[in-house]
């Protein structure tokens, strides 16, 4: 189109069209349209892979919000939810996994230990990692052992309120 | 592509195929190594260890009390079996009564939770197989029992409800009335999962004459469970080395001779309903009393069993459990093995799956249901 | 006669058993009996051949008190009524010895010598694949040791369990 109008009458212009159409820029549709459709990796590691499942099931149904579209692949998917404890030989696969997710990515931890390291956290622990930011970004925290499935989509949505917000990581990283 | 037998002699003419650990059919974290001919598996080794969190060396740093949420997440789906184990392996050790309805209670819950964890598996196994319909049902189901353990335990997937000396919640008056309806509902769905899965063309070709174990095949590894039991062979401990108050009850242990996946699924479905039976039954004879023995130390005290190893066993939802435990005399186990049932089970894949097709290589696995923070421990 | 009770015997009388090492109480099992290391496949064989399969192993850390580690094997039966059919055999094995393998016995032994080896450091002899089967490859700690405390550091832990082996503070007092 090419025309530019002062920001006053793009206000003006905005106003008078709504609810039929709505103007914004463009990065701001594009987080709207991930957040709303959001596609999971089929990742489960432990006990909280089994909360990820019921809520994909009818009775908690994530169908509603956009985000039951599993992938196999974590090159299909650009949501990946750590549900599970993270053993020391595991985590270098799952870094593998999200290197291969392509951009734009968001993770969701879900569970204590994958906050932390959870219930088998203790000084002189040997087996697992204490929490998946030791090694990747976590955008959304779920502390459970393990989360109700309410919590999980709680989670899902507070990390889709993030993802139109366009901020990623913790609350120190707000880069879009 | 020729059908005869594997011929070792020319490694040219194989091809190594890995299998997880991230795969959607792995049921958790296993990585299989399978070397394939074409199209058929003439070898696999599973490698696991993904999930390895410790437990045993907890067990040796905790008070006996302080191990109880360790249990129920070695086999999630099995989790108040577990923790049950536990407690009744520690009351043995230390000699602590158990009031009667305690016991009775106990097996109420247990029951339900098997019955759980074979829905689970019906839905997971069938999904396996391309069939996402049993999964949405199954669940369902299932989150009827779960809703019915949280008003008892409190949790949903991984309990906490035992302690030494009976169980720290008591059921409510209006359980057992919450309880029948749960089995009614269970029992209306059977006759739909057998018009829905076991009269399917697709899922009888698929299993039947798949990944057959004989008899002799499961000593060899040490196979129990549904596995063992649809090779003919009708081992449960329950029956075999009975605890709590299973032998009140009258129940059947269902075997099939056939020993391939279909006769597995068949065995687990059958199971569910003798699960139902026992059930009914209990809450039959659910006596009125205390459900946690007087002067119990509940989790608060440090107890201190007398010195001892004790080899206790109960029926998961998997096959047999055991916990070795050892006493010095303190307030911390000396030594806590636990000798799940998916470890020999899923070693003994590594003799049922060659000469299978890939395809079917997946609905072997699923069939032995396995859950690996249980074998990784 | 139990069959358990007649294999038992039958070790008994082919000289395979010793006497105890140390006095510990065992409950649960039906029969249990101590063999030396060198007697051990011998002993499995005639279980393996006796219809028993191999139920458990269990390895212990004696090595403080007595030196030696604790191999403490359990077979059973699938079609024993009650009371159980379970026959423990426990082996002695003093620090540094080697025990001979038993995977050409049972298929199942290759899995458990592995996690005994991995957490204890116990050889196996003749066994195919000594390696590691639940650590990540390249562990050089044996973790259910006693002696073992704690990792050396890594990115994986953080401050608080740097306060390496100290004692669970739960249990320190009384």
């Amino acid at each position: 189109m090419g025309v530019t109008l002062p920001d006053r009458q793009l206000d003006e212009l905005a106003e008078e069209a709504s609810p039929f159409v709505r103007l914004a820029m463009v990065e701001d549709v594009l987080n709207l349209a991930r957040a709303n459709s959001l596609w999971p990796l089929t990742f489960g590691l432990a006990c909280c892979a089994i909360e990820m499942m019921a809520v994909g099931m009818a009775k908690y149904d994530l169908d509603r919000f956009g985000a039951a579209v599993f992938r196999p692949s974590p090159r299909q998917a650009d949501l990946m939810i750590l549900a599970g404890t993270i053993s020391r030989k595991m985590a270098p696969v799952i870094k593998t996994l999200w290197d291969q997710m392509p951009e734009p990515k968001w993770s969701i931890a879900m569970g204590g230990c994958t906050i932390s390291g959870g219930p088998f956290k203790y000084p002189g622990e040997y087996a697992i990692s204490e929490g998946a930011e030791k090694f990747m970004r976590v955008d959304v925290h779920i502390p459970g052992c393990p989360p109700r499935p309410e919590a999980l989509i709680a989670g899902i949505l507070r990390l889709e309120e993030k993802i139109k917000q366009g901020r990623r990581g913790g609350a120190g990283e707000q880069n879009g | 592509m020729s059908l005869s037998a594997p011929d070792l002699e020319d490694p040219q003419d194989t091809y190594t195929l890995n299998m997880g650990p991230q795969h959607p059919s792995t049921h958790g974290v296993l990585r299989l190594k399978l070397t394939l001919r074409g199209e058929r598996v003439i070898a696999v080794e599973p490698v696991i260890g993904y999930s390895h969190r410790a437990h045993e060396k907890m067990a040796e740093t905790r008070t006996y009390a302080q191990f109880l949420p360790n249990t129920s997440r070695q086999d999630y789906l099995s989790g108040l079996i577990y923790n049950l184990a536990w407690v009744e392996a520690v009351e043995k050790l230390a000699s602590i009564p158990v009031p009667e309805r305690a016991l009775v209670a106990r097996v109420i819950l247990a029951e339900f939770n098997r019955i759980s964890s074979h829905l689970l598996w019906v839905g997971a196994f069938l999904a396996d197989l391309g069939a996402v319909t049993p999964f949405l049902y199954t669940f369902d189901d299932r989150e009827a029992i779960v809703g019915l353990l949280e008003t008892v335990t409190g949790s949903r997937l991984t309990y906490c409800t035992g302690r030494f000396g009976g169980l720290s919640k008591d059921l409510d008056a209006d359980f057992p009335r919450r309880a029948r309806e749960v089995l009614v509902r269970l029992r209306a769905r059977w006759p739909e999962l057998e018009g829905l899965i076991e009269d399917n063309v697709i899922f009888r070709q698929r299993t039947m004459g798949v990944g057959v174990m004989t008899e002799e095949q499961c000593r060899h590894w040490g196979v129990t469970g549904p596995v063992l039991r649809a090779s003919g062979v009708p081992y449960d401990v329950r029956k075999m080395e009975p605890y709590g108050a299973y032998p009140r009850y009258a129940f059947t242990i269902p075997t099939r001779p056939e020993g391939d996946v279909f006769a597995r699924y068949m065995v687990r479905i059958a199971e569910m309903e003798q699960s139902c039976r026992i059930i009914e039954q209990a809450l039959d004879g659910l006596p009125e009393g205390p459900i946690l023995q007087e002067g119990s130390i509940g989790v608060k005290k440090r107890l201190k069993p007398p010195a001892g190893t004790l080899y206790y066993a109960v029926e998961s939802a998997r096959g047999a459990y055991g916990i070795v435990l050892t006493s010095e005399g303190g307030t911390e186990p000396y030594r806590a093995k636990f000798r799940t049932p998916s470890y020999a089970n899923l070693a003994a894949l590594q003799d049922m799956m060659p000469g299978s097709m890939v395809a079917d290589a997946v609905a072997i696995l699923g069939s032995l249901d396995v859950v690996m923070p249980e074998i990784d421990r | 006669m139990s069959r358990t009770a007649e294999l038992a015997g039958e070790l008994d009388r082919a000289g395979l058993t010793a006497a105890a090492p140390i006095e510990q109480q065992l409950v649960g099992v039906a029969e249990s009996r101590w063999v030396p290391p060198e007697h051990l496949v011998p002993a499995a064989a005639a279980a393996r051949r006796a219809g028993f399969f191999f139920e458990s192993m269990t390895c212990t850390d004696r090595l403080a008190a007595h030196g030696a580690l604790e191999l403490l094997y359990t077979f059973n039966r699938y079609d024993e009524p009650p009371p159980p059919a379970r026959l423990a055999v426990r082996v002695w094995v003093p620090h540094g010895m080697s025990v001979p393998t038993l995977t050409r016995v049972y298929g199942i032994a290759e899995w458990n010598e592995r996690e005994a080896w991995e957490f204890y450091g116990i050889r196996f002899a003749g066994h195919p694949n000594l390696t590691w089967l639940l650590l990540p490859e390249g562990t050089e700690f044996h973790p259910l040791l006693k002696s073992f405390t704690a990792p050396p550091p890594s990115a994986f832990d953080d401050s608080l369990s740097a306060a390496r082996g100290a004692p669970n503070p739960a249990v320190s007092e009384s």
